[in-house]
C-alpha cells in the first residue's frame, strides 16, 4: 500500500509505503546490494564489475513515478491522493569502505556534479515540485546498508520544512529588500565566533540558533538559489569546505561521525525564488562520544528543540580540531 | 595540470523496469589537445 494522506492538524502529507518494510537490513559486507557485481558472484544493484558515481530508482521507494491508485478512501478532514514522485539512489563510490569524508576532492566534485544533473533532471519534470538531495550516514541515523551512498527524493509537493524556510525568506525579503541567509552570513562571519570552515567561496558554521549541537549550516557566500547556478569554482570550493568539514567530524570523538546531511535550495515548481538561498543542513546525533541526542518528548511532541549545549564553544571545539585552514585540505587531496 | 572533465551518462535499464544511470567523468578532448600543445613548448 502506498498513498499520501493529509494531517489535517499539521497541514501536511504523510507518505504511507508498507512495502518499504521490507527493504534490506543490514546485509554482510560480501552480500552488499551496492558493491559492483563480481564475475561469478553474486548479482547486486549495479550489474557491472566497475563504476565510477552511479544513480538508480529505490527499489523500495516511498514515491513512485507511476504509483497504484489508493488503496484507502479518503476522510471527509482528509484527502488522499497517489504517492506520486521518484524515489533514487546515489552511489558515491565502488569502495564499500569509502566515505564522503575519506573520498578525494576530484571525486566528491564529481559527486557534486551528479547532484547538479539530478536537480535539473528530475525538475524538469511536470510533477515534480521539489528536488530533496540527502544523505543518512551511520546507524545511529537508521541507514539499512553501509555502501557510501545518498538518496534523492523528488516530490510532487513542496516538503513542510522548506515551505516554511521559503515563507520566511520571503517575508524578511518583502520587509528588508534584501535575503535573510545573506545577512546571518554577513553576520557570522563579521563575528567569526561560530564559524567552523571558511573557504574562498562557502563557508560552515554552527547557526545562532542551533537545535543539535554539532550542527552545520553549509552555504555558498554568494547568494545563489539551486545547485543548477553552481559553476566549476564553486563544485570546487565546495569540495574542499565539505570535506574539511566532514574531516573535523569524524576527529571529534576518533569514529566515523554518524549525520543527517540534507540540500536546501529552491524548488522547481516553475516558479522564481529570487530571496532563497541555497544551503546545506547537518544533524549528527551525537552530544557527546557515547551520548545522543533523542527527539523525545519536546521535540517530538511539541516540536520545539532543546539544545544543552552553546553553539559559540561547540564551534571552537570543531574549529580547533584539525586540519585547520584550506591549505592542509588541499595536501591531503 | 589537471584536465576539464566533462560528465559522461549511460542510462540503462534493470530486470524490473527502473533505470540505473552509469556517471563517468572523461577528461575534455580540447584540454588533452592544450596539454599535448604544453609539453611540446616546454
Amino acid at each position: 500500500m502506498s498513498e499520501l494522506r493529509w494531517h489535517p492538524f499539521l497541514g501536511e502529507w504523510v507518505i504511507t509505503a508498507t512495502h518499504r518494510q521490507d527493504r534490506t537490513f543490514l546485509p554482510p559486507k560480501d552480500y552488499c546490494p551496492f558493491c559492483p557485481t563480481k564475475p561469478g558472484g553474486f548479482p547486486t544493484e549495479v550489474p557491472r564489475d566497475r563504476y565510477n558515481i552511479v544513480v538508480f530508482e529505490n527499489k523500495f521507494p516511498s514515491l513512485q513515478k507511476e504509483p497504484p491508485e489508493p488503496a484507502v478512501l479518503p476522510m471527509s478532514w482528509s484527502p488522499v491522493e497517489r504517492a506520486q514522485g521518484i524515489c533514487e539512489v546515489v552511489l558515491y563510490s565502488p569502495d564499500h569502505n569509502q566515505t564522503l569524508t575519506k573520498m578525494p576532492l576530484s571525486q566528491i566534485e564529481n559527486l557534486i556534479e551528479v547532484w547538479q544533473d539530478r536537480y535539473q533532471e528530475l525538475g524538469t519534470k511536470d510533477f515534480i515540485k521539489y528536488v530533496f538531495i540527502f544523505e543518512n550516514k551511520g546507524e545511529a541515523v537508521g541507514v539499512t546498508l553501509h555502501h557510501p551512498h545518498g538518496q534523492i527524493y523528488a516530490f510532487p509537493y513542496i516538503p513542510p520544512i522548506i515551505k516554511k524556510e521559503l515563507t520566511a525568506s520571503q517575508e524578511f525579503y518583502h520587509q528588508h529588500q534584501t535575503c535573510l541567509f545573506c545577512n546571518i552570513l554577513k553576520e557570522e562571519l563579521k563575528e567569526g565566533k561560530r564559524l567552523v570552515v571558511e573557504g574562498e567561496r562557502f563557508v560552515a558554521f554552527i547557526p545562532f540558533f542551533a537545535r543539535y549541537p554539532y550542527e552545520i549550516y553549509l552555504a555558498p557566500k554568494k547568494h545563489l538559489s539551486s545547485l543548477a547556478e553552481f559553476t566549476k569554482e564553486d563544485r570546487k570550493d565546495l569540495a574542499i569546505v565539505l570535506k574539511a568539514l566532514l574531516g573535523k567530524y569524524d576527529q571529534l570523538f576518533n569514529f566515523s561521525f554518524p549525520y543527517i546531511m540534507v540540500i536546501h535550495q529552491a524548488p522547481t515548481d516553475g516558479k522564481d525564488y529570487p530571496d532563497y538561498h541555497l544551503h546545506f543542513e547537518f544533524y549528527p546525533p551525537h552530544r557527546t562520544a557515547k551520548k545522543l541526542k533523542y527527539l523525545a518528548g519536546c521535540e517530538a511532541g511539541a516540536g520545539s528543540f532543546v539544545n544543552d549545549t552553546l553553539p559559540e564553544e561547540k564551534a571552537a571545539e570543531l574549529r580547533a580540531i584539525t586540519p585547520h585552514n584550506i591549505e592542509a585540505i588541499l595536501k591531503l587531496g | 595540470m589537471a584536465g576539464v572533465k566533462r560528465l559522461k551518462k549511460e542510462e540503462i535499464k534493470l530486470d524490473d523496469g527502473r533505470y540505473l544511470i552509469f556517471y563517468d567523468f572523461e577528461e575534455g578532448e580540447k584540454n588533452k589537445q592544450n596539454e599535448k600543445k604544453e609539453k611540446i613548448n616546454g
